[in-house]
């Protein structure tokens, strides 16, 4: 009997095996956390906490009951909120006056740290270790009366004392991401580059894929995936090679 | 005398004419000149708005902002909604559905829950199911209405709200629009 019984154990923990290894569909359980977004992202979810960035104000929504969220906390801040970036216990939102850095230890009531307006910054940042990556794209509303559009390094290891280590001109930057010593920027109608930031405070251009055009772009574990007027596209990248194209996904009229 | 002041009366008024018909064509301080293409609003009654449902897979046309959850990618579809895709393989990613969700611009994934704008809403869907999206939960005018398009540098029709609500931007060929940002 016992035998019996211990036979049938293990078949049943075999099939069960069975039917996870040969389930090879993407998988949405329940209890998995919540998923990576782009920098352009107004949306980020952070633990119980779901963060939306509207355009004068940063609101939290508690979703400890995920299916029915509750208003509560928001921040008053100047017009013109853009992006939002979550890293390691703090919240990089960038705004048409500068970019913001708040403490999120506590998710539901996000404390503002420093404001950096040495950046008049309409566009999206990104961050990794001590530095920030911003790209500003020029325009009235941005740069008042100037027309450059720019890549900033960051530094921010002193989260209230934000301080500009490097800038370049880019073309006319929109999303960007970060990973190991590569930057990914999306320049629009001008393609996506590659740069090198084996030295984070001196980005390197290393490859411009000019026919890429480029609007949102997220590294996710050596594949690159980019939206753009042209479509979508996934590369592979590993560090000190050019990409390579895995799959496009073309746009159609 | 009256002759030469009659000609600077009609060369002043002449003057004027050029001065605003140029006016017409010079761009606003530090923006582009106008080039002939601007954006016109999408307007949507509030009821059509509220129509969120799973479709069949579609071509992208406009994509947006991007997403990933596992294995599953979520593409936005500027102002219409989000095509879903099993991108186990990135080589061959599969699309799986196209949940229109009009207003859309940005989402956000957590479990099941898929926590997406749908125009001036708020709203929660499950896609535990992802071929038969469920609406799950629907915050009402959580976001502010859209005066202006996601873009900078651009010149646009100036939005009247008597048309219904804006869900979204579309490039088209006019006559220089009063608005810019």
């Amino acid at each position: 009997m016992k035998k019996v019984l211990y036979a049938t154990f293990v078949a049943a923990i075999w099939s069960l095996v069975l039917a996870c290894s040969t389930d090879k569909s993407a998988d949405i359980s329940p209890n998995s956390q919540s998923g990576v977004g782009g920098s352009m992202a107004r949306f980020a979810i952070v633990g119980n906490a779901l963060y939306c960035v509207l355009p004068d104000k940063l609101q939290v929504y508690d979703i400890s009951a995920p299916d029915s969220p509750v208003a509560k906390n928001y921040v008053m801040l100047n017009v013109g909120l853009e992006t939002i970036f979550p890293y390691k216990d703090n919240l990089f939102i960038g705004a048409s006056d500068g970019m913001y850095i708040f403490d999120n230890r506590q998710p539901n009531s996000p404390l503002l740290l420093s404001r950096y307006t040495h950046v008049q910054s309409c566009d999206p940042v990104v961050v990794q270790e001590k530095y920030a990556y911003v790209t500003l794209r020029g325009g009235v509303n941005c740069r008042q009366f100037i027309s450059l559009s720019s890549l900033d390094v960051v530094d921010v290891s002193d989260l209230k004392n934000p301080r500009l280590v490097h800038t370049q001109p880019m073309e006319s930057p929109y999303g960007l991401g970060v990973d190991g010593t590569q930057l990914f920027v999306c320049e629009g109608d001008n393609g996506l580059k590659v740069f090198d930031i084996s030295k984070p405070e001196q980005p390197v251009l290393k490859e411009t894929l000019k026919d890429v055009k480029s609007f949102d772009v997220v590294p996710l574990s050596k594949t690159l995936l980019v939206t753009g007027d042209g479509g979508f596209y996934q590369y592979r990248y590993q560090k000190g090679e050019k990409l390579e194209l895995l799959s496009k996904i073309s746009i159609e009229p | 005398m009256k002759l030469s002041f009659i000609l600077l009366i009609i060369s002043l008024f002449v003057l004027m004419g050029c001065i605003s018909e140029v006016s017409d064509d010079v761009a606003p301080p530090g923006a582009p000149v106008f080039k002939g293409e601007g954006y016109r609003p999408v307007y949507l009654s509030i009821d059509e708005m509220r129509k969120v449902s799973t479709e069949a897979p579609q071509a992208l046309r406009r994509p947006g902002k991007i997403y990933v959850k596992g294995s599953y990618l979520f593409i936005n579809e500027q102002g219409k909604g989000v095509h879903l895709l099993n991108n186990a393989d990135p080589a061959a990613p599969q699309k799986i559905s196209f949940i229109k969700i009009p207003g859309n611009v940005d989402i956000a994934v957590k479990g099941n829950l898929m926590y997406a704008d749908n125009g001036r809403d708020f709203v929660v869907l499950n896609i535990a199911d992802p071929t038969n999206v469920r609406l799950v939960k629907r915050i009402e005018n959580a976001f502010p209405a859209q005066s202006y398009p996601p873009y900078l540098n651009a010149y646009f029709e100036c939005v009247d709200e008597t048309k219904g609500m804006v869900v979204g931007w579309e490039k088209v060929t006019m006559k220089r629009p009063k608005c810019f940002r």
